[in-house]
């Protein structure tokens, strides 16, 4: 069936203006990041033959009622979860997405219920538009500092998913659109990938593994979400450190005391330049980081980069004030300064401002992170994820890796997020790329390289501590290698085929797949002809990818598959 | 290869920092405003219809992913050039002093690299594009004369430069002086000049000044029509060129100093207005009125010009000035920027609706502007609406107030 059939036949249904087949438009979508920084080489992953942006409940029934008539894929997608919905786990496939469900256009705030404390929303609403109504009412949900922009429902669903905490409780329910066009609503539960399952041990019982996984068994419409009121007291404290050791084990020993009673509290040390914060035009963190990274480890002066860390107490007047007293004899007792606020104001302006709006004040602005780096030009990101007691080893790790390959001493840094139990953590590696912006292209292949090199010793030595479902970079600086590689021959990198075998193989030491049958009957029951995300099982399910070829719904590069797909 | 996309290529790294955060196309919170933003994506809603899309759409042409195309340049025409994605990524960014991406200059860049490549095939743009060439304004208009038809009626003559001479050249642009629904105002800026014995005149072969060609993508005409203008402006031998049209006065500030100088100084008419009102020239009486401004997206986001509207209007006795949700910085467009006037009616009247019905909010009785484009746009959508609301130019408002003094 040629595309114009069905297209018109969504037309039809939805109305013109909510379906596209202009290539200009299916190439913004094709190529598009999350607000994480991608660099320049990264390939192009997705053929889009069509993008949709239903409005109502009925236009998703509708595009789904079309997809089965021809048997068409689906991708839903929302606002900076993009990345996130795209479903093409490892180099070698290029999934062929025949409808792109763009839920932006579902914006509506369907209900605030101030007496039970939580709200309905659609798949757009973002965080400033929800925040906005709830402030009238004293209230506000959990933004963090993730844009203001984006999905309420993607970014609260995700991050569940992405650090399996309490943040996950935040979300009540959803209404789903299933492959058959009915329209369900769940019970409770975040949006989960794999590592739910492992992490969560069977049985699974069927509805939370539909809510737990619905970018395979539908399209979501509906979300509906805890709202809490303001708290009675909210504080923020600031903490200087001599060295990044002290401030390393303050933020540990902080995290293991406040790990298990739910406190709301996040701490953030830093190993950047003190200066690159405090000149507007950040024309003075180009000279200090790219100054600080070529020296060695050892060799930077005391003093010129500045190491805090914050905590962020929520909660009734006495509680906060316990937590703070607390917070204080443990930074005191690993030779921290408390930081007035005003001398943070002054020290620091544009992360205090930050910090306070976002964290203690819940008001939905851009996080510092994201505004401080990429202002600071150019920066490459690797980003791993890991349990707080790991963390410290592969931080030492990662920069005397760096440090003895390729002489960089790598700026970065590291959160421990600790709102519930097991909470993990995170480390983001930086790297500037506009020092280079003249040879660009060779740089990112240098680059693509030096991170793929890395990122393997890295795996080697840690690999039973990182979770691999969240390091989204995984495959995409191998299928870069690969792709420069071929373009520019003469420039040297390491074999690609052998990378990427060798990462995938990692990968799957990590997962258990003794779940993937059962999920898969679950999916051909739900979804017979496959037609929504059915990428989403592409690593994990060789009976998939071989089906999905046969259907025309994956290109592949047959030397970067799998072996047990190619077989 | 293109030297459009060949400078398209120079800022590549800039491109590459957008960070997809959106702030540019939905709003948000940030340090100086609030408020929704882009009206294309409000409108459509598709990605590539966003300020994001633009630097996507800027950056796969420059990887060869896409090429120009008429599709390409059908979405880039929705875009109002408003500059309201700009104004965004520079506060979400925070620390800047300065924006780091331009969206509109991507987005005019875009447009001429599509227009070289003849993808531009929206008829009404074409035709308006002939018509600046062959007739030095956007409306076809053939006569010279029919650009002065407005003074017809003015109980005293005006100064026709180059034969006469004058200290301040007003620049009417193409707007005032050739659409009829804005006579009225044309005649208040000229009357309000006379009456405060202003030495002023205009030019008696205005040229239109070329910024709409260069923001639909034919940057090779406007060149030709700066440099003909700045010759023009130059042999004048005048003080200053006051003009009351926003687009002529960004044109002439931010577009004409990369052709040639413009040696006379360049003011809107609202900064010269301020001014006589405080030398003391222009008396202001009362009004009893509850008025809304909106700031023209070429006079405030793109020059920067807040303050000297919102002076004249507080300088009037008895007017309460209100400000819509959405002012300054964070101002909703009207629609009619960037060649959609030409392109894309109905989506203008759309986006001047929107405006309409936040001016509603505030109880004013008057949506008070300074811009041609704007009170256009306003006066179209106003009439689809059935508003009550009253559309006033600023000049024409204080026109009002000074004859109120007697």
């Amino acid at each position: 069936m040629t595309r114009e059939v069905w297209v018109k036949e969504l037309e039809d249904s939805l109305g013109s203006e909510k379906v596209s087949d202009n290539p200009a438009v299916l190439a913004c979508y094709a190529t598009l990041g999350s607000w994480d920084r991608r660099p320049s080489t990264m390939p192009r992953t997705k053929i889009i033959k069509c993008v949709c942006v239903p409005e109502t409940v009925d236009d998703v029934q509708n595009i789904i009622r079309i997809a089965n008539k021809y048997k068409l894929s689906i991708v839903p997608a929302v606002t900076d979860m993009m990345e996130r919905w795209r479903a093409a786990p490892f180099s070698g496939f290029k999934p062929v997405i025949d409808i792109w469900v763009d839920l932006s256009r579902m914006d509506k705030i369907i209900e605030i219920n101030i007496e039970e404390a939580y709200a309905v929303v659609e798949p757009g609403v973002s965080f400033y538009q929800l925040g906005q109504e709830l402030e009238k009412h004293g209230y506000w949900v959990s933004c963090g500092s993730y844009p203001p922009t984006a999905s309420v429902f993607a970014r609260l669903s995700f991050f569940g998913q992405n650090l399996p905490t309490r943040i996950g409780d935040w979300i009540l329910g959803y209404e789903i659109v299933l492959p058959d066009g009915s329209v369900r609503r769940t019970q409770g539960g975040e949006v989960g990938r794999w590592f739910r399952f492992h992490t969560n041990p069977f049985p699974i019982r069927m509805a939370e593994l539909i809510s737990m996984a619905p970018q395979l068994f539908g399209i979501i419409t509906k979300c509906a979400l805890v709202i809490r009121p303001k708290f009675e007291r909210s504080e923020i404290m600031f903490v200087g450190f001599k060295d990044y050791e002290s401030a390393l084990k303050a933020t540990t020993a902080t995290a293991r005391r406040f790990l298990q009673d739910g406190s709301f509290v996040w701490n953030w040390v830093a190993m950047l330049a003190k200066e690159a914060f405090l000149d507007p035009n950040f024309e003075k963190t180009s000279e200090y980081i790219l100054h600080y990274t070529t020296r060695p480890p050892w060799d930077v002066p005391q003093g010129f980069y500045y190491n805090y860390m914050w905590a962020v107490f929520h909660g009734g007047e006495r509680e906060v004030e316990a937590r703070m007293k607390e917070f204080e004899d443990i930074s005191k007792h690993f030779k921290g300064k408390i930081i007035a606020e005003r001398e943070m104001e002054d020290t620091l302006p544009y992360t205090y401002r930050d910090v306070i709006e976002s964290e203690r004040d819940h008001k939905y602005g851009l996080g510092a992170t994201i505004g401080h780096f990429a202002q600071a030009g150019g920066w490459f990101s690797l980003l791993l994820f890991s349990r707080h007691t790991v963390m410290p080893k592969i931080e030492q790790f990662l920069v005397r890796k760096f440090w003895e390959d390729y002489g960089i001493n790598v700026p970065y840094y590291s959160e421990r997020p600790h709102m519930g139990a097991h909470q993990p953590c995170y480390l983001r590696v930086l790297l500037r790329t506009d020092a280079l912006e003249e040879i660009d292209p060779i740089y990112a292949t240098y680059h693509n390289t030096m991170i793929a090199s890395i990122l393997r010793s890295i795996l080697k030595e840690f690999h039973k501590d990182i979770f691999l479902d969240n390091f989204v970079g995984l495959w995409q600086y191998a299928e870069s290698i690969k792709a420069l590689s071929e373009i520019m021959p003469e420039i040297k990198v390491p074999d690609p085929p052998s990378d990427v075998a060798e990462l995938i193989k990692l990968a799957y030491e990590r997962v258990n797949v003794s779940f993937v049958p059962i999920i898969s009957k679950i999916k051909r029951a739900l979804d017979p002809d496959l037609i929504i995300s059915p990428w989403s099982l592409l690593s994990y399910e060789p009976s998939f990818i071989k089906d999905l070829i046969k259907m025309g719904r994956l290109q592949v590069i047959p030397e970067l598959l799998p072996p047990e797909v190619r077989g | 290869m293109s030297h459009y996309v060949e400078e398209l290529r120079e800022i590549y790294i800039s491109l590459l920092r957008c960070i997809n955060c959106r702030v540019c196309s939905v709003g948000g919170r940030t340090k100086k405003y609030t408020g929704i933003g882009c009206p294309m994506y409000s409108r459509f809603k598709f990605l590539s219809h966003s300020p994001t899309g633009i630097i996507l759409s800027a950056r796969n042409l420059v990887e060869g992913i896409i090429r120009p195309s008429p599709e390409l340049m059908e979405i880039l025409s929705y875009c109002t050039a408003c500059g309201y994605c700009v104004e965004g990524c520079w506060n979400i960014l925070m620390l800047a002093a300065r924006p780091l991406i331009d969206h509109v200059k991507i987005l005019e860049l875009l447009r001429a690299v599509c227009v070289e490549a003849g993808a531009l095939k929206i008829s009404a743009l074409v035709k308006t594009l002939d018509y600046m060439r062959k007739y030095g304004n956007p409306f076809g208009v053939s006569r010279k004369d029919e650009r002065l038809m407005w003074m017809r009626d003015l109980g005293f003559r005006i100064k026709l430069l180059p034969k006469q001479k004058a200290s301040i050249l007003l620049y009417m642009g193409s707007m005032y002086t050739l659409e009829p629904l804005l006579r009225d105002t044309c005649q208040s800026i000229v009357e309000l000049l006379d009456a405060v014995s202003v030495d002023f005149g205009i030019l008696e072969n205005e040229r239109d000044d070329g910024l709409l060609a260069l923001q639909v993508g034919e940057r090779e005409l406007f060149r030709e029509i700066a440099e003909e203008n700045i010759e023009i402006f130059n042999d004048l031998g005048v003080e200053a060129i006051v003009t009351p049209d926003p687009h002529a006065y960004n044109a002439f500030k931010e577009y004409y100093p990369q052709v040639g100088k413009i040696e006379p100084k360049v003011l809107h008419i609202t900064e010269y207005i301020e001014q006589l009102i405080k030398e003391g020239k222009i008396k202001l009486g009362e009004i009893r009125e509850i008025v809304t401004y909106h700031d023209p997206c070429n006079l405030g986001r793109r020059a920067g010009i807040y303050e000297p509207p919102r002076n004249v209007i507080n300088a009037i006795k008895g007017i309460e000035l209100r400000e819509m949700e959405r002012s300054k910085e964070s101002a909703w467009c009207c629609g009619a920027g960037g060649g959609v006037v030409f392109a894309h009616p109905d989506f203008m009247n759309w986006v001047a609706q929107q405006r309409i019905k936040e001016a509603e909010l505030t109880g004013a009785s008057t949506l008070v502007t300074a811009c041609p484009w704007c009170e256009y746009s306003f006066k179209q959508a106003i009439e689809t609406m059935r508003s009550p609301l009253k559309i006033k130019n600023i000049v024409e408002l204080a026109k009002e107030a000074h004859l109120k003094t007697g």
